[in-house]
């Protein structure tokens, strides 16, 4: 077999790119442009409160950052990138880790941290302007709603395929109820209750696995496995409202710490798996390059490629942990680049050995079911064969729900004071009120669910998602035309991330007009809505998601203008070199 | 955190500890915090509510109580008077 034709190749190369990034690139930014300082008192320190400003180790932190900012784009992402073979995929990964990914999420830290642990909201105020705020108060409104409808589908159509993924997800509600009630109000020691909890997430694997009821597809309408068109949505639903609405050591402060062992058991399992694939004879089963056309739903290589794979190239999600949390706790500035550098370049590596386990299969349609499948196959050889492959995808398959689920519900309760932000004191408050807020954070997005089109969707939140990413690199390179600094590090980047997503949007854009005007369906799950409720309902479901689209495509057009003044404000600017 | 030990091993073990930690339950961490900072701007309200002309204790009882909010006014004001926005609330 040859040894260039498995995934161990595509990873052994990417991380000897990565430790360059780390060690060469990283490094030499770090000197040159920010020259941290260790003696330089930082937030953390200058306004220690014990609560969001207090120093924290870089370790800690490190870990901290990477798990807030790892969720389900960097598994998904290079599963609709392998629409254009899996050269194109691997090459924007490790191109990104390289110059962008870890650039936004260093830099966006480093920028907070000169500015006394400002989040992105004052920094876009002060930066450039009121309106860069309001502007962006309204883009991230539209982005969670997004990213809950990309999630929210993933977790439907896993679920139906493996429906003892669902299984997993209740053993795991039910250990988040009872270790939120041990540790909080029994005070029960945390090692005991970690046992606990994870004893009860096997036997939910377990269970889960064993019980495997009902059959795939048999809550689908329409009888088909793997369609958006289920109604494992309600309970899902349910189980987001619970975690938004109750308080936080209720429900998801306890289901993140259990949720964290599975995944974090998943991400060594695939680097292995990759990595010991010419060892148990995996080969690559995806053409390298399929041409640069795509699918009429995709577009083209360019843009689409750089939306579609997400957080495992570079994200704007990361900037606002970056800025909103970890600036604050950083404890000495030449901690940045562990920190922002180094929890970045791991995503990447998630991202990278995810592409491994998308390589192996060769589906005919691209789907989220996928990536268990792929993920069984290349850890099945060291993980106890054929006989422990139904075990290995149902855990593969809650990896997926539980990252889903997670990020979820903490978007969930973060959507619904932005609501409450946007609409209070307007006569549309009632919008911001916590319950009508909550249901409509994961109500509405269901109607992008009906487009039944996950590439569309997808690509829609890996648009706006990596269109911020843009913002946060030009908004660092603004300050450091302030100050005199060489910005084109972080400045090319940015506009290229612009460029390309407000293209992949007016894509998309263009996309759900022509189904909406034509009365055409994306896919044909939505024959199921045209049955049921007519050709009109198709129309209606698919327009939503053109004035959606407008929307964050007007939002980026005016952010864009407002950035470009500001850079050429900034270049003119006299503002002496910080001390 | 513990002590940091000496060491090759020493220093690998405490990182994988640290890191450990910070995944697991940092941002947990961080969460409760600010759920008892909320609790405790509230209690705070309570007692120097009548300074604000918010009669919310009786005098007799915010005198009395006092002692228990003195420690936490300073980085209370500190977090009171600091422009809060909406992506500073990720984590609550």
């Amino acid at each position: 077999m040859a040894i260039h034709n498995t995934p161990f190749t595509l990873v052994a190369i990417g991380l000897l790119i990565y430790a360059l990034a780390y060690w060469g690139y990283s490094r030499a930014i770090d000197r040159k442009i920010w020259q941290p300082d260790p003696a330089r008192p930082t937030p953390a320190h200058m306004y220690t409160d014990g609560v969001e400003f207090f120093p924290v180790g870089r370790y800690v932190l490190y870990g901290f950052q990477f798990n807030s900012i790892a969720a389900l784009g960097p598994i998904l992402g290079p599963g609709i990138a392998l629409i254009f073979g899996w050269l194109p995929a691997f090459l924007w990964i490790i191109f990104a880790a390289l110059l962008i990914g870890w650039v936004q999420d260093y830099s966006a830290l480093f920028l907070s941290v000169r500015n006394e642990g400002k989040s992105f909201g004052p920094l876009a105020y002060e930066l450039i302007g009121p309106t860069a705020r309001k502007l962006l108060l309204g883009f991230l409104l539209f982005y969670f709603l997004l990213i809950n409808a990309a999630f929210i589908f993933v977790v439907a159509v896993v679920i139906d395929v493996f429906p003892s993924s669902f299984w997993s997800l209740l053993f795991l509600v039910v250990a988040a109820f009872i270790t939120g009630h041990l540790v909080f109000n029994v005070r029960m020691n945390i090692l005991a209750v970690t046992a606990l909890a994870i004893a009860l997430l096997v036997v939910g694997i377990v269970v889960g696995t064993l019980f495997a009821w009902p059959p795939p597809g048999s809550l689908t309408l329409g009888g088909k496995p793997g369609s958006p068109y289920t109604l494992w949505l309600v309970p899902v639903v349910i189980i987001l409202l619970l975690g938004s609405l109750l308080p936080l050591p209720r429900l998801i402060t306890p289901m993140n710490y259990i949720a964290y062992y599975p995944v974090i058991v998943a991400i060594i399992a695939l680097t292995v798996g990759a990595l010991a694939s010419p060892l148990t004879g995996i080969e690559l089963a995806v053409p390298a390059f399929k041409g640069f056309e795509g699918t009429f739903g995709s577009g083209p290589l360019w843009p689409a490629l750089f939306v579609a794979i997400a957080c495992g190239a570079i994200s704007g999600w990361h900037s606002l942990i970056s800025t909103g949390i970890s600036s604050r706790q950083l404890d000495v500035e030449t901690d940045a680049r562990p920190v922002g550098a180094g929890a970045m370049l791991t995503e990447n590596t998630v991202g990278l050995t995810a592409l491994a386990a998308w390589v192996v299969l060769a589906p005919e349609r691209v789907s989220p079911v996928i990536f268990p499948q792929g993920a069984t196959k290349l850890v099945a050889p060291i993980a106890g064969g054929e006989a422990a492959a139904p075990f290995i995808s149902t855990f593969f398959s809650i990896y997926m729900v539980f990252m889903a689920i997670t990020i979820l519900t903490i978007l969930g309760r973060y959507w619904r004071v932005v609501m409450a932000e946007v609409f209070s004191g307007t006569s549309l408050s009632i919008l911001g009120n916590k319950y009508v807020a909550s249901v409509l954070g994961f109500v509405l997005p269901i109607a992008f669910v009906l487009t039944g089109s996950w590439i569309n969707i997808w690509l829609y939140f890996g648009g706006t998602n990596q269109l911020l990413a843009g913002f946060a690199l030009t908004i660092v390179a603004v300050y450091l035309l302030q100050q005199r600094k060489s910005a084109s590090y972080s400045l090319i980047p940015g506009i290229f991330m612009m460029i390309t997503t407000l293209a992949a949007i007016a894509y998309q854009v263009y996309v759900f007009t022509v189904a909406t005007s034509q009365a055409m369906l994306l896919h044909p799950t939505q024959n199921i809505l045209k049955e049921a409720a007519g050709i009109g309902a198709v129309q209606a479901v698919n327009g939503f998601s053109v004035v959606v689209g407008v929307i964050m495509f007007i939002l980026g057009i005016a952010m864009f203008a407002l950035l470009l003044k500001a850079l050429s404000r900034a270049k003119a600017a006299a503002v002496k070199p910080a001390q | 955190m513990s002590e940091k030990r000496s060491g090759v091993f020493g220093k690998l073990r405490d990182a994988v500890k640290q890191v450990t930690y910070g995944m697991a339950l940092h941002s947990q961490v961080t969460g409760v915090l600010k759920t008892r900072m909320y609790i405790e701007h509230l209690f705070t309200l309570m007692i120097l509510g009548d300074m604000l002309g918010l009669p919310i204790l009786p005098p007799y009882y915010s005198l009395r109580l006092l002692p228990y909010t003195i420690p936490s006014i300073k980085s209370w004001k500190h977090r009171f008077y600091r422009e809060r926005d909406f992506t500073d609330i990720i984590y609550g």
